[in-house]
């Protein structure tokens, strides 16, 4: 049964836009946008639909000679991408990418290990290939990938957006280089601050309430952006635990810091003050005025507007997001973010106690 | 094959193996080589059975079983994955009714997107229904992030069927963007009583300080039915909230 098709008109105009593109790489690297997890096309849709489709769009732009731009998004699947139709997509792009990170054979790997259990057959076809190939499963795309990756030579470089593909690299001023391009960096300083949030009214897992900037002003922090309803234990999970071991590193090598950690949910309306204290102290938190997990009472907008986070929403809840940290200065600047990879509580401690 | 009948055919084959005589490590290797080998054929088969639609339907029925009892075994069965979702896809239009649920049933599980579409295809009218809309939105209401909220409150809109609107109301049980309708639903003596419970329930989990006004509100109206009293009270007395604070 073909899992494809059928498409709806919001996604066949989408994959016709990104088959019509012309070669100018400034246009394809635009059609990166669609793989934006706030994209109107993934908007009211489940999360097992959004996986498939961005799966699907993902391979339509590797096509369009933008594998090496979507580098990042691969890695991101391959670390923590949970679904078969997310992993089988960005095993498409390495095959079709100039350049690789150097640690790509082994994230691969551990991808096909973790879809191991859900693997399917999946199918990429649009109706717009002449040929469908023989069908693959999820694992095979991804063993595939993995021989190409191996077959790879080191340093192969070609194209105008490879410069911005391999995942450790730093950000580099390109033809590609809007939001989503130079994310691929593990740390970078996004010109934003938190400032027009001071008067957002946050409550914390206790149910206290307070003003965004009273919360946050004048010391170093430390943002993590979560949901406790999120199904993937390799993000909000994991990120709320790394912040309890945060915690921890902070307390032996700066008993005396002033800085401040916390967890905003994606999900305000749901995560109530008492599901955010479970969540928070089931994965080793220490709630304190240094250490809160908040919520915004009124709308989440103006904060995933002020930090261009990136998450989309469903009917009731989230339905895609990447992993965000941020650290923000004394004077409420952002200074560093962590986006899509994961992050190492030590190397964040000691980034948080260096603002 | 029932539950019972699985478990009677666990424990024989429990019981054949703790009873078996010690053997060297050789042979006990050869034969787990061949239960694997044969574990494998027997799936194989199953497979065929299954998407064959001239065989008999308790044999197909009974060939859904083997492979989903063939799930718990980890990676021994990740081989055949794939080819098993792929049967429960060709299934989900099966005549049959029983196989048709069943393979809806583990798929929605899985977080499946084609199952999810043709559920929420069904319920539109956009193909014909899979299943009974009750029954289709049960499964989806497992699913907070199945999105099937704008289709729960447009058959809340429309349907007068009460099963239907008991599980339109479980599926907005996960979205907050509902709470106020869930809360009315509560409140509406004009509502079915099983509905009212299920937005109980729905409303407890998405907002516990509305859902306890709400009920102090039931428990004060002497006009209100007994049942509906008694169903919001017992759950107030289950968060440990005594009747008596509400007064």
């Amino acid at each position: 049964m073909s899992t494809a098709g059928n498409l709806t008109d919001d996604v066949a105009q989408v994959l016709d836009e990104i088959a019509s593109a012309g070669d100018c790489c400034r246009s394809r690297s635009a059609l990166l946008r669609f793989m934006n997890e706030d994209a109107p096309i993934y908007r009211g849709k489940g999360t097992s639909e959004v996986d498939r489709l961005r799966a699907m769009i993902a391979v339509k732009l590797a096509g369009a000679g933008l594998a090496d731009a979507l580098m990042p998004y691969a890695v991101e699947e391959f670390e923590t991408g949970t679904s078969a139709y997310s992993i089988a997509g960005a095993a498409r792009v390495v095959r079709a990418a100039s350049v690789l990170p150097p640690d790509i054979a082994n994230l691969i790997a551990c991808a096909m290990d973790r879809i191991s259990t859900v693997d399917q057959f999946v199918d990429f076809d649009d109706g717009h290939d002449v040929a469908v190939t023989g069908r693959k499963t999820a694992v095979e795309e991804a063993r595939e990938a993995l021989r190409s990756a191996g077959a790879h030579s080191p340093g192969a470089h070609t194209g105008c957006c490879a410069d911005v593909s391999a995942a450790t690299a730093a950000p580099t001023a390109s033809c590609c280089g809007d939001r989503d391009a130079t994310e691929v960096s593990e740390v970078q300083s996004p010109a934003s601050s938190v400032a027009a949030l001071h008067g957002i009214e946050m409550q914390n897992q206790d149910g206290a309430c307070a003003a965004f900037g009273d919360i946050f002003a004048g010391r170093p922090s430390l943002i993590a952006f979560f949901y406790t309803r999120c199904m993937n234990p390799e993000k909000c999970s994991r990120t709320i635990s790394e912040l309890g071991e945060v915690q921890r590193i902070i307390r032996q090598l700066a008993p005396d810091s002033d800085a401040m950690l916390a967890g905003i949910s994606y999900d305000p309306q749901y995560d109530l003050p008492e599901r955010l204290h479970r969540y928070g102290a089931e994965r080793g938190l220490e709630f304190g005025e240094r250490c809160q997990l908040l919520r915004s009472t009124g709308a989440f907008d103006p904060i995933r507007d002020a930090l261009d986070l990136g998450v989309g929403f469903g009917s009731s809840t989230v339905n895609r997001h990447r992993i965000e940290l941020f650290l923000i200065d004394r004077a409420g600047a952002v200074v560093h973010a962590r986006l899509r990879r994961l992050w190492q509580a030590r190397e964040v401690a000691d980034l948080l106690l260096a603002v | 094959m029932n539950v019972k009948e699985y478990r009677a055919q666990v424990e024989a084959g429990l019981s054949a193996a703790t009873n078996a005589p010690s053997r060297s490590t050789a042979v006990a290797g050869a034969d787990a080589a061949n239960s694997a080998a044969s574990r494998e054929q027997a799936w194989t088969e199953a497979l065929a059975q299954l998407s064959d639609r001239s065989a008999p339907s308790e044999a197909r029925r009974n060939a859904l079983q083997v492979l989903q009892a063939g799930t718990f075994l980890g990676q021994q069965f990740d081989p055949m994955r794939a080819r098993y979702t792929d049967a429960l896809h060709g299934a989900i239009t099966d005549p049959d009714s029983e196989i048709r649920h069943f393979a809806l049933d583990v798929l929605i599980d899985n977080k499946d997107a084609v199952a999810r579409q043709r559920l929420m295809d069904g319920l539109q009218g956009k193909i014909a229904p899979l299943l009974a809309p009750a029954a289709a939105l049960s499964l989806l209401a497992r699913d907070d992030h199945a999105s099937a909220g704008t289709i729960a409150r447009d058959l809340l809109a429309k349907s007068a069927d009460v099963a239907t609107r008991m599980q339109a109301v479980r599926v907005l049980g996960s979205d907050p963007g509902a709470t106020d309708l869930i809360a009315n639903i509560l409140k509406d003596k004009d509502e079915f009583r099983e509905v009212r419970r299920a937005g109980g329930v729905a409303l407890k989990g998405l907002n516990p300080e509305l859902f306890r006004n709400s009920a102090a509100e039931i428990l004060g109206d002497s006009s209100d039915f007994q049942d509906i009293k008694s169903s919001v009270g017992g759950a107030l007395e289950r968060s440990g909230i005594a009747l008596d604070d509400l007064k």
